[in-house]
């Protein structure tokens, strides 16, 4: 294969490995009130007020680095994706990650590449770039270095991907021109070369280093600067939550950077949730899964999925990679949207909120934390800790549905989280929750109440359907009407029970799988 | 070229090196749809900090209008505001930031007027941009009145953003003797010079406009990007330095226009056999508040009802109608992929009504020969393979053994149904305005042998430069990497048509070829007296000149030419024959010649809660003899995928003051790479060519194919009908909302689905 040869041939193990890169990184004078991080293997030391400045901004307006493409600034179309190593200390891959939606200031101690560092001065090319290339995979090329980043970050694992793995890694990315065909066809392509790379590393004496290993990541600390603070222990936010009245938590930062760029939160401190240790904790102990509020929710997905296989299909559609990738648990619970995202699945898996206030704790389960749309139980001064989740129970049935216009990267129209137990075919335990159909999430109680003690039969579902129309209020906006929202929850249950109790199969998505 | 892509290389306009002292503008737009402006205060914009200059309607020192056709387009409005987000000022700051939050500063009071916002409403207030047309063929009323079987409805089809990557955005430049240079991404540069220059009270030579790419263009930036280059222009004259306007994206969704939404109100008589005897149709299109490219958007269409298939009498009436809304404007197809959808969507009730294959249906409306060959403006189809495309799409796709196993699998299967439908594609090359089937072409040749080529045409990701840097380096014999197409300017080839309408290839490369030929006379002339032999027996290829079995090196003959005193540079003009149309009556032949195709798409539709997804397509294309056939392969995929985003998630919403709320991507939904189909094949067919001296003898392939998107609606009424004989009112696009409501209606209406455990997901879901 002429790809790989040439691809050995210009020792990308040199360019990329990063311990060396890392070892050079020039010695800076240090200061809490600088955020240092590294750019394509260069260290930056940033000035503090460019805190609030989103990376995209920084790349392309302070330092011109016009590679990466400013397409919705929301999040949504990949045009400006870069490779971050992110989760945390213990990890060495590199994710995707929008540059619109990260604030500079979160940055600290984080490598950053960009589309620039992967083509060397020679203009020899990263495989992802070559396979791109020799598939033809653009037309106009303003969506192909957010292409190439996607790519490179699944690079080190793409020789064990499925095509579906390889779909969800590049659904944070649009391209208008091409139909995706041949960004698809350099995909398949650069799995077959890394599975062949793969066996050339064990046969030859001489390893091939992966490009993609960040390594080790160099501690750097930023305290923060006016307008922006980033404690490190759940103490230091204690003190800076009595100094700082006006604030916003700030965790993944997919909802709240696009508005602050707007200048909604022009009068309030951010302080960035992200870089606290003790909120990102994820751990399955007895009954119960805990996670840490800040947890991306790619982690917690993978925990959830583990417990919870029916979940694979409700987790591959929920948002795009580079989007789990930084998005939180906590984060979306405090937002709070009607819809709800996860937030019918927490009702679902009795969920509790641990909150935290003045360093005393209380737990209040999901069910009774929300007062009407985007408005919660939290205080001022309060934030979420954890959220602790219930553990599959024998006999029990569980699911949970995104109903949207698209299948990925698409706010739901209707969300809706099943769970029942049964005893000899007679339903013991039973929660039903939904998103999209009042203003604010909900457990469908009295369809609850209906099932309840019942056999497991159609009789009894249909019973329940008729109650959940009487039960439910939906909204109606540019997702869905009202009569639609209805209609969908209700066939929900019906899907749910069909899903469980006939042979064929009730998934778009997993039909196609089977084949 | 592509490694410029996955680099990162590549320099869009907001890409060019920062130019010291560059200011940026941002722009205050209407907050109603329809109002008077009482009173405007701007006097807390004009102080803002960073704010060097602001700029109204007054402030215009030519036209205050950007429109392409009519003048009907203020840069900014001063009196009535005519859709929310209408441009009414813009604020030029030393930044971006500056800028944009200046203009959040305005403080406007309107007299709030009632809005016409949709279709409807328009049709009943009889709000028309022009006076309606009507073109009728044969005897409509007589042959509808005696034909047996009747069939009659509306067909909805929503609009679509056109969604370019890349947004909207201009620099304009002041150099020296008030002279402007604008850098913008637009489809139409001499068209951007032209209004500049007549807004800034300037000559057409006074501007230079240059386009080094697009990030995606599809139409929308083929008179909409204006408006962005004057207000950068006046902002550049105001303030004496560079200024760059670029919009977010919200904005851009807010001020641009988009795709026409269309309602189509049907008669059809037709025989048991399901050939049609008279069809009735009227097309009401939203075109926003201005003409803008609205009336030909509406005559391309009127020419596309028929689409493949001969209409005896016919009668066709397009109102085209004045909103409150964004000027609607050109978007791939330009009004064709909307009447070729209507077409084939009656015929598809058609065939559910006398219980027949729809392929069989659609193959006994197909022209044919005389007097079948006729179109309905009076231009003779004379290149028609149509037919031919079907026989071998039905074949290799196994389109009839799929519709069975379809039938099978939805016989067994409660809530997942499949759907499978073909429509063929005719669709006319060359702009319905005669006057624009022109082009302008520069070769240079340098003393090194090689060559640079600079046409009319702007390079948006459809490969027009690398199909026209072939054509050159054919004329030469010379490999195409010694040509360098360069980026559109005006002052390298003046007085260009928009790169639209499927044409740029031909248009551009006759030019290019043209010019070429020039230059390669003229060395054969030199070469041929230098030698003693004729020019005519000199060969020009594998990078040399041949004369007999003796060659000369291209790069020295060109060196050697030199010294010798031959001019190395010419133009090159190109103006199609044949083409005439005349809009008044109808009538003409406005195309070249014909491109035709033919898709078949299958569905899978999930009747609980009408989410679809495309699960197999097969396209058979006819491109001509094509110049290259992996960048048409690009076209053909990226028109269709855009064809079946437009025809389903993509949906357009307003509320109900006029506000566009699906306003930028996180709520507006075009595909993503799940969409593309797992199955798939698509191929050019090798059998055909250009009737027509074309370049190559190939043909336009830009737009025909996002008209093959057809199947897939198609194939989800299908998925919907199941074994229904009733007509299955689906509206475009068929979004989870409007499938589920269809699949309601249709099991309401004919109870198909028997018994109550099959009827599990359909019946109740009205429950």
């Amino acid at each position: 294969m002429s790809l790989i040869d040439e691809w050995a041939r210009h020792r990308y193990k040199k360019r990329y490995s990063s311990r060396s890169k890392a070892g050079c990184m020039t010695p800076v004078k240090r200061s809490c009130s600088s955020i240092e991080f590294t750019l394509n293997g260069e260290a930056q030391v940033v000035d503090g007020r460019l805190a609030r400045t989103t990376l995209l901004e920084y790349l392309r307006e302070v330092r011109q680095k016009t590679g990466t493409k400013e397409g919705c600034g929301t999040g949504d179309c990949g045009a400006c994706m870069v490779a971050i190593d992110e989760l945390g200390d213990d990890c060495s891959d590199y994710l995707a990650v929008n540059a619109c939606l990260r604030l500079v200031g979160s940055l600290a101690g984080r490598r950053v590449v960009t589309v620039e560092h992967l083509t060397d001065s020679q203009s020899s090319q990263h495989p992802v770039q070559r396979a791109l290339a020799d598939c033809h995979a653009a037309q106009c090329g303003f969506c192909t270095p957010g292409f190439v980043m996607s790519l490179f970050a699944l690079w080190p694992s793409i020789g064990t991907r499925s095509d579906d793995e390889i779909q969800h890694a590049l659904s944070g990315n649009l391209c208008r021109c091409t139909g995706y065909r041949p960004i698809l066809d350099a995909a398949r392509r650069l799995r077959t070369m890394a599975g062949e790379i793969a066996s050339l590393e064990s046969s030859e004496s001489a390893p091939i280093q992966f490009p993609t290993r960040p390594g080790r990541r160099r501690p750097a600390r930023f305290a923060g600067a006016p307008g922006f603070v980033a404690p490190r222990s759940l103490r230091e936010l204690q003190a800076l939550l009595t100094r700082h009245s006006n604030v916003l938590f700030v965790a993944g930062g997919t909802d709240v950077v696009p508005r602050l760029r707007d200048g909604e939160f022009d009068e309030r401190t951010i302080v960035l949730l992200g870089e606290l240790g003790a909120l990102r904790r994820l751990s399955v102990k007895g009954d119960r899964i805990v996670v840490g509020a800040t947890t991306p929710l790619s982690k917690v997905f993978s925990v959830l999925v583990n417990e919870y296989p029916p979940l694979a299909e409700f987790v591959r559609r929920f948002a795009s990679v580079p989007i789990t990738n930084v998005a939180t648990l906590g984060g979306n619970v405090a937002t709070g949207s009607p819809v709800g995202d996860t937030i019918p699945l927490l009702m679902c898996l009795d969920a509790v909120l641990v909150m935290r206030r003045d360093g005393r704790r209380r737990r209040v389960s999901i069910d009774d934390f929300y007062l009407g749309s985007r408005r919660h139980l939290l205080r001022s001064r309060e934030f979420i800790e954890a959220i602790e989740l219930a553990r599959p129970q024998p006999r029990e049935f569980m699911r949970a549905y995104k109903v949207a216009k698209r299948f990925e990267q698409d706010t739901s129209s209707v969300v809706g989280a099943f769970r029942v137990v049964l005893d000899d075919g007679r339903i013991t335990a039973i929660r039903i929750a939904f998103g999209g159909l009042a203003d604010r999430p909900m457990r469908a109680r009295r369809t609850e109440d209906r099932l309840l003690g019942r056999t497991w039969n159609r009789s009894a579902i249909d019973a329940a359907r008729q109650t959940l129309d009487e039960e439910v209020h939906p909204i109606s906006d540019h997702r869905g009407t009202a009569q639609y929202r209805r209609d969908v929850a209700k066939n929900l249950l019906l899907k749910w029970y069909l899903e469980l109790t006939d042979d064929k199969p009730t998934s778009i998505w997993r039909q196609g799988m089977a084949q | 070229m592509i490694k410029m892509f996955t680099s990162g290389r590549a320099l869009y306009v907001d890409d060019a090196p920062r130019m010291s002292g560059m200011l940026h503008a941002a722009i205050g737009t209407s907050a109603h749809a329809h109002a008077r402006i009482a009173s405007m205060d701007l006097s807390a914009v004009r102080t803002a900090p960073g704010v060097l200059a602001l700029l109204t309607a007054a402030d215009v020192p030519g036209l205050n209008d950007h429109g392409p056709v009519e003048a009907d387009d203020p840069i900014f409005a001063s009196d009535v505001v005519e859709y929310i987000g209408q441009s009414v000022f813009a604020v030029v700051a030393d930044s971006v930031a500056a800028a944009r939050g200046a203009v959040a500063l305005a403080s406007i009071e309107y007299e709030v007027l009632d809005p016409t916002l949709d279709i409807d409403t328009a049709l009943a207030r009889g709000r028309f941009l022009s006076p309606s047309v009507r073109v009728v063929r044969g005897d409509p009323a007589g042959a509808l009145a005696h034909a047996p079987r009747h069939l009659s409805g509306t067909l909805r089809i929503g609009g679509q953003e056109h969604l370019y990557l890349e947004g909207q955005v201009a620099i304009a430049i002041p150099e020296e003797d008030e002279s402007l240079r604008i850098v913008c991404s637009t489809q139409h540069p001499s068209e951007v010079q032209r209004l500049v220059a007549r807004a800034c009270g300037l000559k057409a030579h006074d501007v230079r406009v240059e386009c080094p790419r697009l990030g995606g263009g599809f139409g929308g930036k083929e008179t909409q990007a204006s408006l962005f280059a004057c207000i950068a222009a006046l902002g550049a004259r105001a303030t004496g330095r560079a200024v760059k306007l670029r919009l977010n994206r919200r904005q851009d969704f807010a001020i641009t226009g988009k795709r026409h939404d269309f309602r189509i109100d049907y008669q059809a008589g037709f025989g048991d056999d399901g050939r049609l005897h008279a069809l009735k149709i009227i097309s009401s299109s939203r075109c926003g508040r201005s003409a803008d490219l609205s009336i030909a958007v509406n005559t391309r269409a009127l020419l596309h009802f028929d689409n493949a298939y001969y209409l005896e009498n016919v009668e066709i009436v397009s109102h085209r109608l004045r909103t409150h809304t964004a000027s609607n404007t050109a978007f791939r197809g330009f009004g064709a992929p909307q009447a070729i959808l209507a077409i084939e969507h009656v015929l598809d009730d058609v065939a559910r009504a006398v219980a027949l294959d729809p392929v069989t249906v659609r193959r006994r409306n197909f022209y044919s020969s005389a007097p079948r060959d006729t179109t309905h403006y009076g231009m003779k189809v004379e290149d028609n393979v149509v037919e031919r495309l079907v026989d071998e799409l039905e074949q290799s796709s196994r389109y009839q053994a799929r519709r069975k196993e379809a039938s099978a699998f939805n016989a067994t299967h409660r809530v997942l149904k499949r759907g499978v439908a073909l429509t063929p594609v005719k669709f006319g090359i060359s702009f319905t305005q005669t006057h624009l089937n022109q082009a302008g072409a520069l070769v240079n040749v340098y003393t090194d042998g090689t060559v640079r080529v600079n046409h009319g045409g702007v390079e948006m990701g459809q490969g027009l430069h690398a199909k026209v840097a072939r054509v050159v380096a054919a004329e030469f014999g010379i490999d195409v990497a010694q040509v360098r197409p360069t980026p559109a300017d005006t002052d390298k080839v003046p007085n260009a048509p928009p790169t639209a309408a499927s044409a740029s290839s031909d248009l551009n490369g006759k030019a290019a070829a043209q010019a070429a030929r020039a230059i390669r006379d003229r060395l054969a002339n030199y070469l041929a007296s230098r030698e003693d032999t004729s020019p005519a027996a000199i060969e020009f290829r594998d990078d040399r000149a041949w004369y007999g079995n003796d060659s000369v090196r291209f790069a020295d003959l060109v060196a050697d030419a030199y010294q010798a005193r031959i001019s190395l540079s010419a133009t090159g003009f190109y103006r199609t024959p044949l083409v005439h149309f005349d809009p008044s009556t109808c009538t003409g032949r406005p195309f070249f010649y014909f491109v035709y195709g033919a898709a078949v798409a299958e569905v899978t539709v999930d009747v609980l809660t009408g989410e679809t997804r495309l699960e197999r397509v097969d396209i058979l294309q006819d491109a001509g003899r094509s110049i290259d056939p992996t960048i048409d392969q690009g076209q053909i995929e990226g028109a269709f995928l855009q064809g079946a985003g437009w025809l389903t998630s993509e949906e357009l919403v307003w509320d109900d003051v006029g506000r566009l709320v699906t306003d930028g991507p996180d709520r507006y939904k075009i595909p993503t790479s799940f969409d593309w189909p797992r199955t798939f094949d698509v191929r050019i067919v090798d059998w055909n060519e250009n009737a027509q001296d074309t370049i190559f003898r190939s043909k336009g392939i830009g737009e025909p194919p996002i008209a093959l998107a057809a199947a897939v609606f198609l194939a989800i009424k299908d998925a919907i009908a199941g074994p229904s004989c009733g007509p299955v009112a689906l509206h475009a696009p068929a979004t989870p909302v409007e499938v589920l409501r269809a699949v309601r209606a249709v099991a309401e209406r004919d109870r198909i689905w028997g018994d109550n455990e099959r009827t599990g997901a359909q019946t109740e879901s009205s429950g």
